[in-house]
C-alpha cells in the first residue's frame, strides 16, 4: 500500500518553549486512510498537523529531530509550499485562512501559484467547487459567507490542486451541528469516492468515528493509542474516559462491555442485549412547558424575571429581520440555553440583552444589568500583561499558573477562554445576569465539564444565566430550559428533555441512541434508563 | 463592503472599469468650474444609485464631507489673493494678517467639491469593481505584489471588524475598568501581526513560492457592458475636452470671480450624468 505520511522518531519544540510539543512520534498513514487525531487541548494534535504539512519547524521555527515524509517529500528538504502539492491543509479558523475577496479567486490561487494554465485552473476550480458543493458560491464575496460556507471554501482551496492527503485541524469547532454534520459527510465522501487520505484533529469524535479507519491519541506530545475506532473506545474507557464519546460513556455507565462506534451500531448492540427503550413522541418537541428537571438539578423560577425581553425586533436596513418579535423571561438562578443554527439570532439576542445592540422595536428589561462573554475570548483580554487584567485569585480560578508578566496573547486558547470567563463572571457578580456566547468553543470534554460546573455554581448564587451554544451536551448538563431559535423567533422553549430529546440535530448522542426515550440526554441519565429497561425485561 | 446588486461596472472586465474610473478622475482634476464638478458629482451619485452602491457612498461621505470642509477652511485662510474682503480676522504671529475674501472662499469651495467627487468615485469603485480582478492585473506582472495588494484589501475590513468586536466586548462588561482607546488600538495592531502570520502560513499552504505565482492572462470576449463603458469613458473625455477648449468650463477666481455661463456650460452639466449613467441602464447579464 502507498504511504501518504510518515513520522519517524519525530520530536518538536516551539521557539522559546521549555517542553517539546511532540515527542518521538512514529506514525505511518497509508494512502486512502481516514485517521482521526484525538487528545485533550494541548496534547499536540495541531503541532502534529503543522509538522505534517511542513509549517513546523519550517515556518514556525523551533527545533526538531527525526523525519517527516509526505508522499516522497522529506519536510527537512522541502518547503511547505512544495509539500502542499501532496497535502492540502485546513486550519481551525476559516476566516484566518482566506486571502482573496471572492470564492473563485480563492480556489484559483493555489493553482495559479503553481503556474497552471488559465484553462486548467478554470476547470479545476469548477470541479473542486462541485465536489465540495459550493458551485453556487463561486462568485460570492468571502465576506458574505457564513462560517460553514467559509470552512467549505477553505476545504475546497486545500483540495483544488488534487492532493492525495488532506489535513484538517478541528474544522467543525466553529460550526453549528448541521454544518458540522455536513462537513463530516463531505470528508467521508472525499475519502470513500476520491480515495483522499484524511487526517483530522477533532474534539467531538462521535461525528467522525463511523467513517474512521484509525484513531490516533496524543497525550503530552506522545502517541498513546493507535487503533481502530472500536479499539480506541475500549482504550479510552479504560485509560482516558474524558475522550470517550457520549455513546461510549453511556454503555460504560450502563455496564455494557461493548463500545459503539456509531448511533446505528449502538442501537443494534442494545437490541442484541434485549434492551429497546421506547422512543419519544415528536409532539414533545414543542411542549413549551417548564418541567422540573430529572436527576435532581436546579429548576428555574419564572416568578420575577431578572431578564425580560418583550416583543423584540431587530430589522436591518437591507435584509430580513434578525430578531422577529421575540419574548423571553429568565429568572434569577435560572440557566437558559439558546440553541439554533448559525445566523439564527442567538448572538444578536445576547447583544440586545447586554445593551450593545439597539432594537428596531420592543425592549429588554434587566433588574440590575448584565455582563456578556463574547465569542472571541481574546477581545476581553486587552492589557499588556495577564497581571494587569486579574488578581491572583482570579488567575487561580482560571487555572492559570504562568507568570503574571506574560502577555495575554501568549496564553493558550483554553487559558484565554477560562480567564475571559472568570473576568466576565466576576463582572456579572454585582449585576445579576451572565450571558455566554459559545463558551465551549475549542474546549475539550474535560474543560467543558469544568466550565459546566462553574456555570452551575454561579447559577446557584442567584445569577440568571443565558448560554448561546451549539453544544447540546452542555445545554443538557447546565440548562434548566432550552430555547430553540430560528430566523429570530422562538421555535421551542422548555425543559432540555422536552426540547432536545426527540430532535435530530439539536440533541445529544445519548438521546439519538435511545431515540429520545425517557427524555434522557446525558450518558448517566441514559444508563439509568437502560438499567431500568434491562431490569424490566428480566422480570 | 460590496454593492448590493450587480451593474455594468461589476459585470465589465476590470481593465475597462478601471479605465472608466480613470477618465472620471481625470475630468475631476482637469475642470475648475464648480458647475462642472457638481455635474460630475451628480453623475457619480446617479451611477451609484443605479449600481446599488448608495449606502457605501453615503458612508464614504461621512468621512469625505468633514475632510472637504477642513480643506475648504484651511485653504480659505491660506489663500491671500482676491479683491472682495468679506471678513478681517486680524493680525496673528507668524501668519500675519488674515483676511477672508469671497474669491478665496469660492476657490476653496471648488477644491472641497473636487475632494467630494474623488471620494465618491473611489467609494463607487470599491463597491462595484471586483478587487480580485484588479489584483490579478498586478499579479500578471508581479505575483507577489498582487498578493500583497489582495491581502491588504482583505486585511482592512478584518482589522476593522476586530476593533469593533473589542469595543463590543468592552461594552459588554460594564463593571470592568474599560481599556483605553490606546490599549484598544494596540490590541488591534497586535492582532494585525497575528493575522499577517496566519495569512503568510496560508499562502505557504496554497503553494506560493512553488511556481511562477503569476496570474494567467484570461481570455474573455468583449461584452456589451465592456463596450458601453468604453464608449461612455471616451464620450466623457471628448465632451470634457471640447468644453475645456471651447471655454464652456473656464473658471478664474483671482483677482475676481469669473465663471463661464454659456449655453455649452449648461449642455455639459446636463449631458455628463447621462453619459455616465447610460451604460448602467442595461441590466441584462449583470447578476452577481
Amino acid at each position: 500500500m502507498n504511504r501518504a505520511l510518515k513520522f519517524e522518531g519525530f520530536s518538536y519544540r516551539y521557539p522559546g518553549a521549555t517542553e517539546p510539543a511532540l515527542r518521538d512520534i512514529d506514525l505511518e498513514i497509508n494512502a486512502g486512510e481516514f485517521v482521526v487525531l484525538a487528545g485533550a487541548s494541548g496534547s499536540g494534535k495541531s503541532s502534529l498537523l503543522r509538522a505534517a504539512c511542513g509549517l513546523a519547524p519550517g515556518f514556525d521555527g523551533g527545533t526538531a529531530a527525526g523525519r517527516v515524509t509526505v508522499g516522497q517529500l522529506d519536510t527537512r528538504e522541502h518547503k511547505a509550499a512544495e509539500i502542499a502539492r501532496f497535502c492540502g491543509t485546513v486550519l481551525q479558523d476559516p476566516e484566518r485562512q482566506t486571502v482573496m475577496s471572492k470564492v473563485r479567486a480563492e480556489l484559483a490561487l493555489p493553482l495559479e501559484s503553481r503556474g497552471f494554465s488559465e484553462a486548467a485552473t478554470a476547470r479545476a476550480v469548477e470541479e473542486t467547487a462541485l465536489l465540495v458543493g459550493i458551485g453556487e458560491l463561486l462568485d460570492r464575496g468571502l465576506s458574505t459567507l457564513s462560517g460553514g460556507e467559509l470552512q467549505r471554501v477553505a476545504t475546497a482551496a486545500a483540495l483544488a490542486s488534487r492532493p492525495p492527503l488532506l489535513l484538517l485541524d478541528e474544522p467543525t469547532s466553529q460550526l453549528d451541528p448541521v454544518a458540522a454534520d455536513d462537513l463530516a459527510w463531505l470528508l467521508r465522501r472525499l475519502n470513500e469516492e476520491q480515495g483522499i487520505a484524511i487526517v483530522i484533529a477533532e474534539q467531538r469524535l462521535e461525528r467522525l468515528l463511523p467513517a474512521a479507519d484509525r484513531v490516533v491519541v496524543l497525550d503530552g506530545g506522545k502517541v498513546v493509542c493507535d487503533d481502530d475506532p472500536q479499539g480506541f473506545l475500549i482504550w479510552a474507557s479504560n485509560n482516558q474516559p474524558s475522550l470517550q464519546t457520549p455513546g461510549g460513556a453511556l454503555f460504560s455507565a450502563a455496564g455494557i462491555p461493548a463500545q459503539p462506534v456509531s448511533v446505528k451500531q449502538a442501537r443494534e448492540l442494545l437490541i442484541d442485549q434485549g434492551i429497546e427503550p421506547a422512543a419519544a413522541s415528536p409532539g414533545s418537541l414543542t411542549s413549551g412547558q417548564i418541567k422540573r428537571k430529572r436527576f435532581g438539578r436546579l429548576t428555574g423560577r419564572r416568578a420575577s424575571g431578572v431578564i425580560e425581553v418583550e416583543s423584540l425586533w431587530d430589522e436591518p436596513a437591507n435584509g430580513r429581520p434578525i430578531i422577529a418579535g421575540l419574548d423571553l423571561s429568565v429568572a434569577g438562578g435560572e440557566t437558559v440555553a439558546l440553541m439554533g443554527r448559525n445566523g439564527a439570532g442567538k448572538s444578536t439576542l445576547l447583544r440586545h440583552i447586554v445593551g450593545i445592540s439597539k432594537p428596531t422595536s420592543g425592549r429588554v428589561k434587566l433588574t440590575s444589568g448584565a455582563a456578556m462573554l463574547t465569542q472571541n475570548p481574546g477581545d476581553h483580554l486587552i492589557a499588556e500583561t495577564v497581571g494587569d487584567l486579574a488578581d491572583a485569585s482570579t488567575l487561580a480560578a482560571a487555572g492559570i499558573r504562568c507568570s503574571a508578566d506574560r502577555h495575554p496573547r501568549d496564553l493558550s486558547g483554553g487559558e484565554r477562554q477560562r480567564l475571559a470567563f472568570e473576568l466576565v463572571a466576576s463582572a456579572a457578580e454585582g449585576l445579576g445576569a451572565l450571558l455566554l456566547d459559545e463558551p465551549t468553543r475549542g474546549l475539550d470534554r474535560g474543560r467543558r465539564a469544568e466550565l459546566a460546573e462553574r456555570i452551575r455554581v454561579i447559577a446557584q448564587s442567584g445569577s440568571a444565566i443565558v448560554v448561546a451554544t451549539h453544544d447540546a451536551e452542555l445545554a443538557a448538563t447546565v440548562a434548566d430550559r432550552v430555547v430553540l431559535i430560528a430566523e429570530g423567533r422562538v421555535l421551542a422553549d422548555g425543559a432540555p428533555s422536552d426540547v432536545l430529546a426527540g430532535g435530530w440535530y439539536f440533541t445529544t448522542e445519548t438521546a439519538r441512541i435511545l431515540n429520545g426515550a425517557g427524555g434522557a440526554l446525558l450518558p448517566e441519565e441514559g444508563a439509568l434508563l437502560l438499567t431500568q429497561s434491562d431490569a424490566e425485561a428480566q422480570r | 463592503m460590496k454593492a448590493t446588486r450587480g451593474s455594468a461596472l461589476s459585470a465589465a472586465r476590470s481593465t475597462v472599469a478601471l479605465a472608466w474610473f480613470a477618465m472620471v478622475m481625470t475630468v475631476a482634476l482637469a475642470i475648475d468650474h464648480p458647475l462642472g464638478l457638481v455635474s460630475l458629482a451628480a453623475a457619480l451619485v446617479l451611477v451609484g444609485w443605479l449600481a446599488g452602491a448608495g449606502r457605501q457612498m453615503a458612508k464614504a461621505m461621512m468621512f469625505a464631507v468633514p475632510l472637504a470642509i477642513t480643506v475648504m477652511l484651511v485653504n480659505a485662510l491660506v489663500e491671500r489673493d482676491g479683491l472682495t474682503v468679506v471678513a478681517r480676522l486680524g493680525e496673528y504671529p507668524v501668519v500675519g494678517r488674515l483676511d477672508l475674501t469671497a474669491e478665496a472662499l469660492a476657490q476653496s469651495a471648488t477644491l472641497a467639491l473636487r475632494v467630494i467627487v474623488i471620494a465618491l468615485a473611489v467609494s463607487l469603485f470599491a463597491a462595484c469593481v471586483d478587487q480580485d480582478d484588479v489584483t490579478d492585473l498586478l499579479r500578471r506582472r508581479s505575483g507577489r505584489l498582487g498578493i500583497v495588494m489582495a491581502l491588504a484589501a482583505r486585511m482592512v475590513p478584518l482589522l476593522a471588524a476586530d476593533g469593533r468586536r473589542m469595543v463590543d466586548a468592552r461594552n459588554a462588561t460594564p463593571t470592568v475598568e474599560a481599556a483605553s482607546r490606546m490599549a484598544l488600538f494596540g490590541a488591534v495592531a497586535g492582532g494585525a501581526l497575528d493575522r499577517a502570520a496566519d495569512a503568510a502560513a496560508t499562502l505557504e499552504l496554497r503553494g506560493l513560492g512553488d511556481g511562477p505565482c503569476l496570474a494567467p492572462r484570461r481570455r474573455r470576449a468583449w461584452s456589451r457592458h465592456d463596450r458601453a463603458l468604453v464608449l461612455s469613458a471616451v464620450t466623457l473625455g471628448a465632451v470634457s475636452a471640447t468644453a475645456l477648449i471651447a471655454g464652456w468650463l473656464s473658471a478664474r477666481f483671482t483677482p475676481g470671480i469669473e465663471l463661464a455661463s454659456k449655453p455649452g456650460t449648461w449642455v455639459f452639466v446636463l449631458v455628463v450624468p447621462a453619459i455616465a449613467a447610460l451604460p448602467l441602464l442595461d441590466r441584462r447579464g449583470v447578476g452577481r
